[in-house]
């Protein structure tokens, strides 16, 4: 992996990371101030949402790399080392239509929230929009993900048939 | 029906090939959606469902259930937790085992994955139980079987699941687990009990004893975790916050415990945060593909003349009970939990409906299946957790021997469960 890549990788899961910590202590605040002074955090439910979609799609891109997904490997052990490109290549290719056309979608509903400059519905109005454009930009990371682990394992097939036809 | 019953010969094709469970089940959707009934409807889902599914405060608990876990694996409450409960029961022959399923009790109340649990006791646990001179194979096997605790004791990440998949109520569903995991350790104790009257050199008595003031100082070291336990279910269950902040709740109340006693090590908090984000991103992708194969298998027609098709036959509710106990017996040795909810939740629940089966009883049934194929041989997934844990101390012959008294066990609790559906349902009814 490229510095650039890691350093990527880094700045997903850190936003992530603040993600979920701003979510519990969001979480955790508004039920204390609710019990205690009565004011409860208008802003919760609609930043925690925007707070777990981001962190969600952010999270997609260093889950493939780690190749973290649950698979079925109970066919594995049968498996020669040609059924096992196949499947790392159907698997790459399965997760780049589904995640590929998920990012489609995000990227739709991110640039419509961005030509509004999209704001939460509630008394805060934070603004929402810079959390799906993380959104889409965590998806499309994924997708990059896939293509270039897609690419590095069609490579040394290539490089194989060479070999062996010399 | 013909395109429905391809998607599902293309799905499990895939599964069998070694694709990751998301990307099998979306790719299958994604294309079935497209052949029936083409590429607009499919790509305004597209537009749709994932950013409406993902950022559902509801589904928030997912993350702050997994943060409770991390932070409560990574802080060693788990130890106070293990030593107080060996030390209630040192006395009593199997003190060890039934110490682990005490302690992994509370642990559930506190953490809602059952691999984790699985894995972190048989590194505890395990090695203490050798050196007592226990049989290492029913010690592995009692510390994967009482993993399994988890998936019903509140929080649980399955239950959380399984009503995203159905649309039944969380909070209820969360509190319909409470008396079959109680009642699922109460049976294990019991059935410890009995299995070393018949086979005492599995357990020796250990000679160590504890006076009371011992034993009350070691509970009195878990009053922060009952505390924590009582705040986020009697919450849930009396109705002072939903299940979503619970989890927020309960993840912030195991972080100032960590922290007030200064036992999180350097970097714990980050990783946790990072693996609470990492495992939730895995199994929202997994749950959003089942939710679009559910709208495929819709779509497609499959749903509707499957329910004709059960009610042509005259399938009573019993008959589909004792189906789906074989059919995720069969499947679940070798499919993880998660995905054999999302695999067959979307066409076995609208059935379940049509012949008017509980809905709430029907996921804690399938909660508790889950939980029994995951300890079965040769792939539950609490027994890979326990083998990879054990480091090479411990081979699978061994475990799998091991755990089939607590299979046995399994299947008396199993039984009661559905002799009795109340045990699931009394709770939620209560909270009306």
């Amino acid at each position: 992996m490229t510095a650039l890549a890691q350093w990527i990788e880094k700045a997903a899961l850190a936003v992530c990371a603040s993600a979920v910590f701003l979510m519990m202590f969001v979480g955790a605040l508004d039920i204390v101030m609710g019990h205690t002074v009565g004011f409860f955090l208008s802003f919760k439910v609609e930043l925690s949402g925007t707070l777990l979609a981001s962190c969600i799609f952010l999270a997609c891109g260093p889950v493939q790399r780690a190749s973290e997904h649950i698979r079925v490997d109970l066919l594995e052990p049968m498996m020669g080392p040609t059924f096992l490109r196949v499947r790392d290549v159907a698997t790459l290719i399965c997760g780049g239509l589904v995640i590929g056309l998920i990012a489609y979608g995000l990227w739709q509903q991110a640039l419509k929230s961005i030509l509004i400059f999209e704001a939460s519905a509630d008394t805060s109005g934070f603004p929402v929009w810079p959390w799906k454009l993380a959104c889409a930009i965590g998806a499309s990371l994924c997708v990059l993900t896939l293509l270039a682990q897609l690419i590095q394992k069609l490579r040394p097939a290539r490089a194989t048939a060479t070999e062996g036809s010399a | 029906m013909s395109t429905g019953l391809w998607g599902f010969a293309a799905m499990i094709a895939l599964l069998a090939l070694g694709v990751p469970v998301a990307y099998a089940i979306g790719a299958v959707a994604i294309v079935g959606i497209y052949i029936a009934i083409g590429p607009v409807f499919l790509l305004s889902t597209l537009q749709s469902l994932p950013y409406a599914f993902a950022s559902d405060y509801n589904f928030a608990v997912v993350p702050m259930f997994v943060l409770m876990g991390a932070l409560a694996a990574r802080s060693g409450i788990i130890t106070d937790l293990y030593a107080a409960a060996f030390k209630l029961t040192s006395h009593i022959r199997g003190s060890l085992m039934m110490a682990t399923v005490m302690a992994q009790a509370m642990f559930a109340a506190i953490s809602g994955s059952t691999t984790v649990a699985a894995s972190i006791f048989t590194r505890m646990a395990l090695p203490e139980m050798t050196r007592y001179g226990y049989n290492r194979g029913v010690s592995a096997g009692c510390v994967a079987a009482a993993g399994t605790l988890a998936g019903l004791i509140p929080p649980s990440i399955a239950m959380v699941l399984y009503a995203v998949l159905t649309g039944e109520p969380v909070g209820k569903l969360l509190i319909a687990g409470i008396f079959p995991g109680l009642l699922t350790a109460a049976g294990y104790l019991v059935g410890i009990r009995l299995m070393l009257i018949f086979r005492p050199e599995w357990a020796p008595l250990i000679a160590e004893r504890f006076t009371l003031k011992d034993k009350l100082k070691a509970v009195s070291n878990t009053w922060a975790v009952f505390l924590l336990i009582g705040l986020v279910l009697g919450g849930i269950y009396f109705g002072v916050f939903p299940p979503s902040a619970a989890g927020a709740v309960g993840a912030a109340g195991v972080l100032v415990i960590a922290l007030s006693s200064r036992r999180l090590p350097r970097g714990a908090l980050w990783d946790s945060l990072i693996e609470s984000a990492r495992i939730s991103a895995m199994l929202f992708l997994i749950v959003m593909a089942g939710l679009l194969f559910s709208r495929f298998l819709l779509i497609s027609g499959f749903i509707g003349e499957l329910k004709t098709f059960v009610m042509s036959v005259e399938l009573t509710a019993a008959m589909f009970i004792a189906m789906v106990l074989v059919l995720f017996l069969v499947l679940g040795c070798f499919v993880d939990s998660v995905s054999l909810m999302v695999i067959t939740l979307p066409f076995l629940y609208p059935i379940s409906k049509a012949l008017g089966i509980d809905g709430i009883w029907f996921g804690v049934l399938v909660i508790k299946l889950i939980e029994i194929a995951a300890i079965t041989p040769p792939v539950g997934l609490n027994l890979f957790a326990a083998l990879s844990a054990a480091r090479g101390e411990l081979t699978s012959r061994e475990l799998f021997k091991g755990v089939v008294p607590f299979l046995v066990m399994e299947a008396v609790i199993l039984a009661l469960l559905i002799a009795f559906p109340s045990i699931a349902t009394q709770l939620p009814a209560w909270m009306d």
